[in-house]
């Protein structure tokens, strides 16, 4: 099978996992590095601001995202915070309203990312564990979903079901569930070939132990730096989506939307795409580079 | 290859199966009904009988999916709801477009990113190695709509070089049919370059610290040669299997330039569909381009099964 | 010596019959036990009728190449992968056909210690927990499990309060086999199986593991079956030796008898090809010739004939049965080596 797939492309799209990079790494001649290099920790100081405005955006004296707070595409002006990047073609707070967008960013990418990670490692323990019937009906079911190329199944989704928080969450989220099967599989059987697991036999470990106690702590670990990439997918995804006008209903913000309604004033008032465009450029940016120096580091060997 | 057909057959044949019913039972997952979405909340209920017998919406999910595929197999995916006109008519109409767009990115995307990623290895922490890494992971986290819209904004607003948006049909012109394909064709190979680059780098660098390769040298073969005979050969496998998971993200991936650029393609046709809540027709594409996808992994594996030596070896 | 030899011998010519020579009933009963892997198509044996008997106090080797089933042996004897058919009987009881279930009240009293010493310690756990992890499973406070884990780590030689909360990866692989060790020692067994146990050590590490589980075996009065590749590691250990070849035994006997009159000829041959460290010495031994064939598809009559020097038509047609000749060790061939014979 082509197992050689494990990196989401970020393009709401390559949810099956598809970079071996593992391997690279286990040839290692490259010298291991200690230290995480400066371009990690502005990654990591750029989500903490996405994070701070998103949460906290109100707190800072950040206007309501629906509020007007100058005439319509105004040029960004330092008089205070909401006007940091301009208006849209309402006069609304481009800053705003990417604080808001990044809510539901967030909210979407890692919600949807979790209920994936936790069905996912636990189909693909069992698969792993019990082979034989478990594992041809997880994978007849896995390999459905993969059937589809996701964008889609989603469109799928959004044709019969109304566009909301929930069902964006939950589509999405279901759709990764095959890419962490087949990972938490490949580690699963990985671990399961360990000799502590011989050793966890041999004393009488029950299968809930030898699962939950040896083949789970040591498979999930990096699947965790995967997750970051999967976030980020989500990302992209809920952008798509709501660029074609199919994610999170208007009038609530969404950097994928605000790319969209902006076009139209793109030679005015550059900003309100190019903002929006570059905030989630450069946070699917972050997440990446952190998964890929996380899994490097933390590689099943 | 018997292991083959006996193991992998059965299993795509399930997959086909539920793909198909779910996209079947889409329909009663639509709140209110087909008929209403079509006909107006103040149809009556003769008016959506006789709709819903038109359609063959009225019998339950089981046999109407089993008359379905039954239709589905000699060619015929129902009525469009909205249109009246068979989906198989819309659906074929709107192939050409797709395909050609799928296939001239694909195209682009291995002839950029396949000597690309054999120089980078090559060379591993040079300058070409370096310089595409940094541009890829970029690329990488650049969304195709976001791309779009910045390549609509530079090539034709600023620079006027090419139409914003539109379609010229191929027996219209080849010249004429580019000219509109550039743009969307170059948006998906530079969100699918940065991709596929990076996987076949990785795979090169593997092959390249196997021994092989230092024995190859040490017989003071040149690094080309190496290169196209010990490590880019045993490569080809992934580039097989990168090609056509590629393909089949395009599929999907085309749906977002075809709606930016304008494009009569199979996404714009889903898009179009689904908000004017055509459902039939929704579902006819869904299940093509499902059931494609389904068989371009077939065809990959098989490629993967008679090519590769080892898995030969191991039956 | 002589006696005692004898003594031995006869008690490993006919180990069935042991209880007459020796004072008590075996620990460890082996009967005609075979494994077989895979399923419809692709079935292929790994042990093929194998029997034995092992005392208290008593180390059993059993050498062979990597493939001629013996880790599959020990693993069958541990109810790890449960036999196809035959009898292990632990103490008198019967253990094949317990499952899982049934097995895991007898567990404790037989315990393993596996090949690589890293891989098998979960890295996520701590020492003192990996030690006590048995006990836990088997219903024993916390607190107890680390009084005993402490203990145990005692007796192999590592200090508990400086290793018990560190992780596998900080130990050498010697440490390592150590924690193993104890780990296996904590549940007070009357059987260890040790399947290559110091196989992936270096070999200044070598002795001092095998010196570590000759202590516990004199200490505890440890039934012990050794399983190795290396004939020179097993002479070193073991009070008796089973020589395995594609699944079937075909010579068992003390150690000594062995080393010195092997009868069969797989036996004399495995004992040359054991370096000699003298660089005078011109090797004109004959090493075994050919590949091992395929345990799917074995030869017909004797295993071994396809390698054997002195195969004739008789060892592919017959199997030779092991049987003893008098005051010999028990062997597997139709024309065995008599004292001092050698090869070629």
């Amino acid at each position: 099978m082509s197992e050689l797939a494990s990196e989401p492309s970020t393009q709401a799209v390559g949810l099956v996992p598809t970079e071996p990079q593992e391997q690279v790494e286990a040839a290692g001649t490259a010298p291991r590095r200690r230290g995480w290099g400066p371009i990690f920790w502005v990654c990591v100081a750029w989500l903490a601001v996405v994070i701070v405005l998103a949460l906290f955006g109100g707190a800072l004296g950040l206007a309501d995202y629906g509020a007007k707070v100058g005439p319509p595409r105004a040029a960004p002006s330092t008089d205070s915070l909401s006007t940091l990047l301009g208006t849209d073609s309402v006069g609304r707070s481009v800053l705003s309203r990417i604080a808001a967008g990044g809510r539901v960013s967030l909210v979407v990418g890692l919600v949807a990312t979790a209920i994936g990670l936790t069905i996912g490692v636990l189909l693909g323990m069992l698969a792993a564990y019990f082979r034989g019937w478990v594992e041809a009906v997880i994978a007849v079911l896995t390999d459905s979903v993969l059937a589809f190329p996701p964008l889609i199944l989603l469109l799928a989704v959004a044709a019969v079901v109304k566009p909301s928080l929930t069902t964006l969450i939950l589509s999405l989220g279901g759709l990764v569930i095959p890419g962490f099967v087949r990972l938490m599989k490949a580690n699963a059987l990985q671990v399961l070939g360990r000799e502590y697991i011989t050793a966890a036999h041999a004393i009488g470990a029950s299968t809930g132990r030898v699962l939950f106690r040896d083949v789970l702590p040591n498979a999930f670990f990096p699947l965790l730096s995967y997750s970051l990439l999967v976030v980020a997918t989500m990302m992209v995804a809920e952008g798509s989506l709501s660029f074609l006008g199919l994610g999170i209903p208007p009038p609530y913000p969404s950097w994928g939307g605000m790319v969209s309604a902006g076009r139209g004033d793109i030679a005015d008032a550059p900003l309100t795409v190019l903002a929006p465009a570059v905030v989630l450029f450069l946070t699917v940016f972050s997440l990446n580079t952190l998964g890929d120096r996380l899994r490097k580091r933390f590689a099943l060997r | 290859m018997k292991r083959f057909l006996t193991r992998r057959v059965p299993h795509v044949l399930a997959v086909l199966v539920i793909v198909t019913f779910a996209t079947s039972a889409l329909i009663d997952l639509l709140p209110g009904s087909a008929a209403s979405a079509v006909l107006g909340e103040n149809a009556t209920a003769a008016q959506i009988a006789e709709f819903n017998a038109r359609f063959g919406l009225d019998a339950p999910l089981i046999p109407r999916y089993l008359a379905w595929i039954g239709h589905a197999l000699q060619g015929d995916l129902g009525l469009s709801i909205r249109l009246g006109t068979p989906v198989s008519g819309l659906v074929a109409e709107r192939i050409p477009v797709t395909g050609e767009i799928a296939l001239l990115a694909i195209l682009v995307t291995v002839i950029v990113a396949v000597p690309l990623a054999a120089r980078a290895a090559d060379r591993e922490s040079g300058i070409v190695d370096r310089i595409a890494n940094g541009l890829s992971s970029a690329l990488v986290a650049v969304p195709a709509f976001v791309m779009a819209v910045l390549l609509v904004y530079v090539l034709s607003l600023e620079l006027g070089l090419l139409p914003v948006a539109g379609w010229s049909p191929l027996d219209a012109g080849l010249g004429e049919n580019l000219r509109f394909l550039i743009m969307p064709v170059l948006t998906l190979a530079l969100v699918e370059i940065p991709v596929m680059y990076r996987v076949l780098r990785a795979d090169l660098l593997t092959n390249l610290r196997e021994d092989f390769v230092l024995a190859a040298r040490a017989r003071g073969m040149s690094r080309s040669y190496v290169m196209l005979r010990h490590v880019l050969r045993p490569s080809s496998f992934s580039l097989i299997t990168m090609i056509g998971l590629t393909v089949g993200r395009l599929l999907g991936g085309t749906v977002i330039v075809e709606q930016i650029y304008g494009l009569p393609g199979l996404g714009s046709l889903v898009i179009s569909s689904i908000s004017s809540k055509d459902i039939t027709v929704v579902q006819g594409v869904v299940v093509v381009v499902a059931v494609i996808y389904v068989f371009l992994n077939l065809v990959v594996d098989l490629c993967y099964t008679l090519l590769d030596p080892r898995v030969k070896v191991a039956r | 010596m002589t006696t005692a030899n004898t003594a031995d011998t006869a008690e490993g010519s006919d180990a069935s019959e042991a209880a007459d020579t020796v004072t008590t009933v075996p620990v460890l009963e082996v009967e005609d036990v075979r494994v077989d892997y895979g399923t419809r198509g692709s079935r292929f044996t790994a042990v093929s009728g194998v029997s034995f008997a092992l005392h208290a106090g008593e180390t059993l080797g059993v050498v062979g190449e990597s493939g001629c089933g013996k880790s599959s042996l020990g693993r069958a004897v541990l109810q790890l992968t449960p036999p196809t058919s035959g009898s292990v009987r632990l103490g008198g009881r019967e253990l094949t056909g317990l499952g899982r279930r049934g097995m895991r009240p007898v567990r404790r009293r037989m315990q393993v210690v596996l090949q690589d010493p890293v891989s098998s310690l979960n890295p996520r756990r701590r020492i003192i927990d990996i030690v006590g992890e048995g006990l836990v499973v088997g219903g024993a406070s916390k607190g107890e499990a680390r009084r005993r884990a402490a203990e145990v780590l005692r007796e192999v030689g590592m200090d508990p309060d400086a290793v018990g909360h560190r992780h596998p990866h900080e130990f050498s692989g010697g440490q390592c086999q150590r924690v193993a060790i104890a780990r296996a020692m904590a549940m007070r067994p009357q059987v260890l199986v040790c399947d290559e146990p110091v196989a992936s050590l270096d070999v200044s590490v070598q002795a001092q593991v095998l010196n570590l589980l000759a202590d516990m075996k004199a200490e505890h009065h440890l039934a012990m079956l050794f399983i190795s590749h290396d004939l020179s590691v097993v002479t070193t250990i073991c009070d008796r030796v089973a020589v395995m070849y594609l699944g079937t035994v075909v010579e068992i006997g003390p150690t000594e008898e062995i080393h010195r009159r092997p009868a069969h000829p797989y036996t004399r041959i495995l004992l040359d090809s054991v370096p000699v460290p003298d660089p005078e010495t011109v090797d004109d031994r004959p090493g075994i010739q050919g590949e091992l064939p395929s345990p799917g598809n074995p030869p017909s009559g004797c295993r071994f004939r396809t390698r054997c020097p002195r195969a004739q038509q008789l060892c592919a047609d017959v199997v030779p049965p092991l049987a003893a000749p008098a005051g010999r060790t028990a062997v597997a061939c139709h024309f065995p080596l008599e004292p001092g014979e050698t090869l070629g």
